[in-house]
């Protein structure tokens, strides 16, 4: 039996045991006040009904019993039939021989097994005008006990949000244990803990629900696209019983009806097309789900032509999203990713069906809102598949306790990349702004106090540093101190702090005190560190940061930031000269200068600085020291190129701090060789 | 209107109708919440609920009278907060009173805050616009949007 008729089985078997149950109180009732119209009327809805589902379900002798209980009932209220105890006795009787047509249905889901012939002769007795001989059936028709009861959503709300308080006072009584020595305290709250475990387990399942609920109307919705855009098109499912949370499978139905529609209108090709590259007629959109690894992850794919990267460029391009020379510098996935911006749509023409431009942005956006992420893959003319990634459970999440300028906050430990503790004098600063070096690369560092303006940012002696994720992007917190890891609840701010992007909510510690949770996005470093947090997302392909310098005379010349290794400086006596090249020891490697100057062909300084200044860059072999005359300062740009570079070692030139820059290339830098 | 739940604050008498008062609770310890505005005082530990504790005495213009950390928990729709107080007074019987404009006498920070006012044997008993005092912020005399950080 399919998965559908199977849930429709399911809830006609309670359905009708309650409708039974109505239809004997009413039949008694009816007997005792046969003028009474309503309790005529409510049994012949029930039996009425009884007998519409369970031919539609293929029951025929439940269907067969229940229409000639209906029949008589007809006649009854017709007048033609007496309404008295031969009546109420052979109804009755047809009530309990559908009972046990039910429990029968209900072990072996086939409708069989119970004898329905002396209940429905019974009937056509009384029809005939005869008197109808009772069936005496044999043993009670004892209903399976109830495998499922009808429960307030309200109720089961309120059990997970009290298992969810449950744990965190079992943490509380955790605490407080431990410091005790008392045995029996020390194994009481052993029980509790186990005790609260299995609460929050049986809490959280009562909430989850197979995420075929939310697959069950795509079929229809792709059918209707097709029809509308005159394709063929159909749809698969796979793992339909995973399980998760009751939210979360509402929350997706709005956006896997939109990836399906897109699917659809962009996705599948035109029944000739599809000829045309020998694919089969039909277009197939595969809807899969499946637990991975703490998640639930969900697929939509498609056998359709793909995504066009050229076309997803010229649309950036167009509605201003990305400038050619940065499309030209983004890694496919990049590329691909920016059909989720907003504003962004293919559609030539505003269909009815995808509207114009407000498309995959909202995907991203209600699928984010719900703690999951969205990605796109695609092969041209192969197909494109777009996967969800869904977070279990939203209740309880691990945290890092840490402490800045004497107050504790929480950060979500799913942000965490890693701590690091680093040795005094490690923090270096590129010109103010203070970095961390991380094996190998520069690190933006903000410190956590100067972000809440809470303190000067005097750094502790057991300071640590977080390395956290940003949207992708990492960046380092600088703490005062590290505590533990707590499981909490994550509480939304009010109405009034949500705006605070520094936040993401609130939580109560263990210990009965409230923390702010930190939103690592929110507090990520913008510029300058101790700047203060910009609400809005940062589009991160459009702005970078450059070290501008001074090459040679007086010109000016940019390269990335996160491109540098590090900043130094070398007198001029270390530079020694071995197979032909320039090279300084430091950090007890050798390593090879490369005098940019002379790349680009600039004039000499006047004066040649002593100490040199090296910019150590990753080469193919090891690290590479480019020197310059001046580092001048890190700025936040969104660079426009004027012209290619002619020259090797230069992408191009753009104005910055209204001078005009070389933007070098860092690629070919690294590869020259400045001969002794 | 039926009856109203008053308190004292920087000296003046406030009102609020009963049905938005939940209850009233001591705040001995709250979180602050570095970058609010500066009436948010910070949060607090409600039975596991986590409240805002709001201080609209600065707002008002006024100053509190004896620090203590009585506070009102007042709701308004679906929003609740923890507002500050220095006492708190009886509930008083609403009916038969008139309810009158705010005088222009009072500040205008506060008059923003107030649906009206009544006179109680020889006091001005300013009725509190519950919804409003939840969303107020420190400084602009205009009710508008919460403040967003620069």
């Amino acid at each position: 039996m399919s998965g559908a008729m199977e849930q429709a089985l399911v809830e006609f078997l309670a359905e009708s045991r309650d409708a039974l149950d109505r239809v004997e109180t009413e039949l008694v009732a009816l007997e005792r006040e046969p003028t009474v119209r309503a309790h005529v009327d409510e049994v012949f809805r029930a039996l009425h009904t009884i007998k519409g589902t369970s031919g539609f379900l293929g029951c025929a002798r439940i269907e067969a019993l229940a229409h000639d209980a209906e029949e008589v009932l007809h006649l009854a209220r017709e007048g033609r039939l007496a309404v008295g105890p031969a009546l109420a006795g052979a109804l009755l009787a047809a009530v309990d021989a559908l009972r046990h047509g039910l429990a029968g249905l209900e072990r072996t889901r086939r409708d069989e097994g119970f004898e329905a012939g002396a209940a429905r002769a019974a009937l056509m007795a009384l029809r005939a005008g005869e008197a109808p001989v009772l069936p005496v059936l044999e043993g009670e028709a004892s209903a399976a006990p109830e495998e499922r009861v009808r429960v307030d959503v309200a109720l089961l709300d309120r059990l997970v949000e009290l298992a969810g308080e449950l744990v965190l006072v079992r943490n509380q009584v955790q605490k407080v244990a431990s410091t005790r020595t008392d045995a029996n305290v020390l194994g009481v709250a052993q029980r509790l803990d186990a005790v609260t475990r299995e609460v929050q387990d049986c809490a959280m399942r009562t909430r989850l629900q197979p995420i075929g609920g939310a697959f069950g109307k795509l079929h229809r919705l792709a059918r209707d696209v097709a029809a509308v855009c005159d394709k063929r098109v159909r749809v698969e499912v796979s793992g339909g019983d995973t399980e998760l949370d009751r939210s979360l499978v509402d929350a997706i139905r709005a956006p896997l009806a939109h990836l399906v529609r897109n699917a659809v209108d962009h996705g599948i090709e035109p029944v000739p097309l599809r000829a045309a590259r020998g694919k089969p007629p039909e277009g197939r959109i595969h809807l899969r789900a499946a637990h991975e690894a703490g998640k639930v992850v969900v697929e939509v794919s498609d056998d359709g032509g793909g995504v066009e990267l050229a076309r997803v460029a010229e649309k950036a391009i167009e509605g201003g999203l990305a400038t050619r020379e940065q499309l030209a510098r983004m890694a496919e996935r990049d590329v691909l990713a920016l059909v989720f911006r907003p504003g962004f749509s293919t559609a030539n023409a505003v269909t009815a069906v995808s509207g114009r431009g407000v498309g995959l942005d909202v995907v991203k956006t209600n699928v984010e809102r719900i703690g999951g992420t969205v990605d796109i893959s695609s092969r041209p003319g192969g197909g494109t598949s777009f996967t969800l990634e869904i977070p279990l459970t939203l209740a309880i999440v691990p945290a890092l306790v840490v402490e800045s300028a004497g107050q504790r906050f929480c950060v979500p430990q799913a942000s965490v990349l890693e701590v690091v503790r680093p040795g005094p004098g490690a923090l270096e600063s590129v010109l103010g702004a203070p970095v961390l070096r991380l094996r190998g690369r520069l690190l933006a560092l903000a410190a956590l106090d100067a972000v809440l303006g809470l303190g000067c940012g005097r750094a502790s002696s057991d300071a640590h540093v977080l390395v956290l994720d940003a949207e992708g992007k990492p960046f380092g917190l600088i703490v005062d101190a590290v505590h533990d890891v707590e499981e909490v609840v994550v509480k939304p701010l009010g109405k009034r702090l949500k705006d605070l992007a520094a936040y993401a909510g609130a939580a109560v510690l263990g210990d009965g005190t409230v923390t702010l949770v930190l939103d690592a996005a929110g507090i990520a470093p913008r510029g300058r560190a101790g700047a203060p947090p910009a609400p809005e997302r940062r589009t991160s392909a459009s702005e970078r940061r450059l070290l501008l310098v001074e090459v040679g005379d007086g010109e000016r010349a940019a390269l990335p930031l996160e491109a540098i290794a590090r900043l130094d400086e070398v007198p001029r006596s270390r530079v020694e000269r071995a197979l032909g090249r320039c090279v300084v020891q430091h950090g007890g490697r050798i390593v090879p200068l490369v005098d940019v100057a002379s790349i680009l062909g600039a004039r000499p300084a006047a004066r040649e600085p002593d100490p040199l200044p090296l910019i150590l860059a990753e080469g193919p072999s090891g690290l590479v020291g480019l020197v310059i005359d001046r580092v001048l300062d890190v700025v936040e740009a969104v660079p426009e190129v004027h012209s290619r570079g002619a020259r090797p070692g230069v992408l191009g030139t753009a104005v910055l701090r209204e001078r005009v820059t070389e933007l070098l290339d860092l690629e070919v830098l690294v590869r020259a060789e400045t001969s002794a | 209107m039926t009856a109203l739940c008053t308190f004292e604050l920087g000296g003046l008498l406030f009102g609020v109708p009963v049905e938005q008062v939940q209850e009233v609770v001591l705040v001995p310890a709250v979180a602050p919440v570095p970058l609010a505005d500066p009436v948010v005082r910070g949060l607090l530990n409600l039975r596991g609920r986590i409240l805002v504790a709001l201080d609209l005495a600065q707002r008002l213009g006024l100053e509190r009278r004896g620090g203590g950390d009585l506070a009102v928990v007042l709701r308004a729709g679906d929003e609740d907060a923890a507002l500050m107080v220095d006492e708190i007074g009886d509930v008083v019987e609403a009916r038969g009173q008139t309810l009158e404009d705010a005088p222009d006498t009072l500040a205008a920070n506060v008059r923003e805050l107030i649906e009206g006012v009544q006179l109680r044997e020889g006091r001005l008993l300013l009725l509190l616009a519950v919804e409003r005092a939840i969303g107020a912020t420190a400084q602009d005399t205009k009710e508008g949007p919460e403040c967003r950080n620069p």
